[in-house]
């Protein structure tokens, strides 16, 4: 079968942020030195493709660049070297809180997040309650996102990223947040778009999380891919060299 | 071979970019009215109480003799604080939507794009108002319709062109931010606004010829308050600048932006 990802010697350049003046004083204070550019890898030549129902998982330690690659198959961050490309619509959930306003609310934020997220309005009217349902947010839709907890928005961008109908799903470490039985029931919707032939891409540390729900396993370290195979096998390396 | 279905995830979305430009536009007025109980009609407060004052110093206490100087100005009170209000929230919407950038790929102009036309409808609906009031006083105002759609472009082209270039640079230095203030304080008194261009000396004259927004604010003056053709020339020159400007804003743009989720 033809993949659906498709990461051809993936090159990611990380710039320090510090080392970047804030504002036009802090320029000129350095303006002797010059500007000290440290730049490194986030990525070094990273391959690898992803087929159509696959759910691989990405883990390794903090800054291996498990988020900038999931970011750079979401199109966020150009590639520096090398490529990406996918081969239909992507729903990205980076993050917590997919960028909600606190004083609209959830049911206003769901609009503009829902078009951010692919879903065309009219479809994104007609999906409404079904998202807030799935939410679990039928009481407090219509009151401002400041008033929800934690919880309640990563369910509700849970909700809207899975309603898109999307061919890849990007997750970023979410599902942390939720409780037992929303984690229960993304990990069963997830499973079932994975079965319809959704690729999934999920960056998580709960190994026993990616264990239950993907089909394979990357590992990362300093960049690169050092592993990629069975869940069992890469966890028990990754395991074995913790 | 490669499948060609294969892109780049840039190419690849759900929705159009209509769809998420209007979800944006929609957004920027709903937070902008939440909690207000006159909402929209805030957006006429600035220029009536700008106009009132300018009515007091220059007819009550320098006694220059204008006739319905009330709507004189605010036929240049209006658009102006259109120009104004869209290029400050344009300069700040990359910066304020950090967590969406960093989050989600959607084309990026639409963000200052966008903030521009939320502005864009709030200035509508107060332009409405004042040719209700104009048509009111006797003004054939049907007459100036087509130069009124002229202004409304060149202007809003302008603002998009200035917005695209301002609010990828205030990423790199939040400067920009500051120094806009300056810069709109300069400038609205080096454009026609509270006076008439006919009025600079001319010694000064070139001034409107080099400042963009100065055949604007003439067309709509001639449009709305004369009723008259504007000055074509002039018109010429404001057009080539505003097309300028918004080229300019698209290079700029195209050129910064990919690494702006870097710099959020």
């Amino acid at each position: 079968m033809a993949p659906t990802i498709v990461v051809r010697g993936l090159w990611e350049e990380f710039r320090v942020l510090q080392d970047r003046p804030g504002s036009v004083k802090e320029m000129l204070s350095r303006l002797p030195v010059g500007r000290e550019r440290r730049s490194n890898w986030a990525l070094r030549d990273v391959s690898f493709e992803v087929e159509p129902g696959e759910t691989v998982g990405l883990i390794g330690r903090n800054g291996s660049g498990k988020s900038t690659l999931l970011r750079c198959i979401a199109g966020i961050l150009p590639p520096t070297r090398g490529e990406v490309l996918v081969g239909g619509p992507i729903s990205s959930l980076i993050e917590l809180g997919a960028g909600f306003h606190p004083e609209l609310t959830g049911r206003e934020n769901a609009r503009v997040t829902g078009a951010l997220f692919g879903i065309p309005r009219r479809k994104l009217e007609a999906k409404m309650e079904e998202i807030v349902a799935f939410a679990e947010l039928e009481e407090v839709v219509d009151q401002p996102v400041r008033s929800y907890s934690s919880g309640m928005v990563v369910r509700l961008a849970f909700s809207l990223a899975v309603s898109a109908d999307p061919e890849i799903l990007l997750i970023d470490e979410v599902l942390a947040v939720g409780d037992q039985s929303f984690q229960r029931r993304c990990v069963d919707r997830i499973s079932g778009m994975a079965r319809s032939g959704v690729a999934v891409v999920f960056v998580s540390h709960q190994l026993d999380l990616v264990s239950s729900v993907c089909s394979r396993v990357l590992l990362l370290d300093d960049g690169s891919v050092v592993s990629d195979g069975s869940p069992l096998d890469v966890i028990a390396g990754y395991e074995r060299a913790q | 071979m490669d499948n060609p279905r294969l892109q780049p995830p840039t190419r690849r979305s759900l929705v159009s970019s209509t769809d998420i430009f209007l979800a944006l536009v929609s957004k920027e007025l709903h937070v902008k009215y939440k909690r207000s109980v006159l909402g929209f009609f805030w957006s006429l407060a600035t220029p009536l109480a700008l106009a009132a004052v300018y009515l007091f110093v220059f007819v009550h206490v320098y006694r220059v003799p204008q006739e319905d100087f009330a709507l004189f100005l605010l036929t240049g009170l209006l658009p102006w604080q259109f120009f104004q209000m869209a290029t400050v929230a344009a300069t700040n919407s990359l910066v304020d939507n950090a967590p969406l950038i960093r989050k989600v790929y959607f084309p990026r102009p639409l963000l200052p794009i966008g903030a521009v036309a939320a502005n864009l409808v709030t200035f509508m609906g107060g332009l409405g108002v004042l040719m209700l009031i104009l048509l009111a006083t006797g003004r054939p105002l049907w007459l100036g319709l087509h130069w009124l759609v002229v202004a409304l472009v060149l202007q809003t082209a302008l603002c998009v062109g200035i917005s695209l270039a301002l609010s990828v640079w205030n990423v790199y230095f939040r400067d920009i931010a500051q120094v806009i203030g300056i810069f709109l304080l300069v400038l609205f008194f080096l454009t026609p606004i509270v006076y008439d261009v006919t009025m600079v000396p001319a010694a000064f004259r070139a001034l409107a010829w080099v400042n963009p927004l100065a055949p604007i604010m003439e067309t709509y003056r001639a449009a709305l308050f004369e009723v008259r053709t504007p000055d074509l020339g002039l018109l010429a020159a404001g057009a080539a600048e505003a097309a300028g400007a918004l080229a300019l804003g698209y290079l700029v743009f195209r050129r910064l932006s990919p690494r702006i989720p870097k710099e959020l």
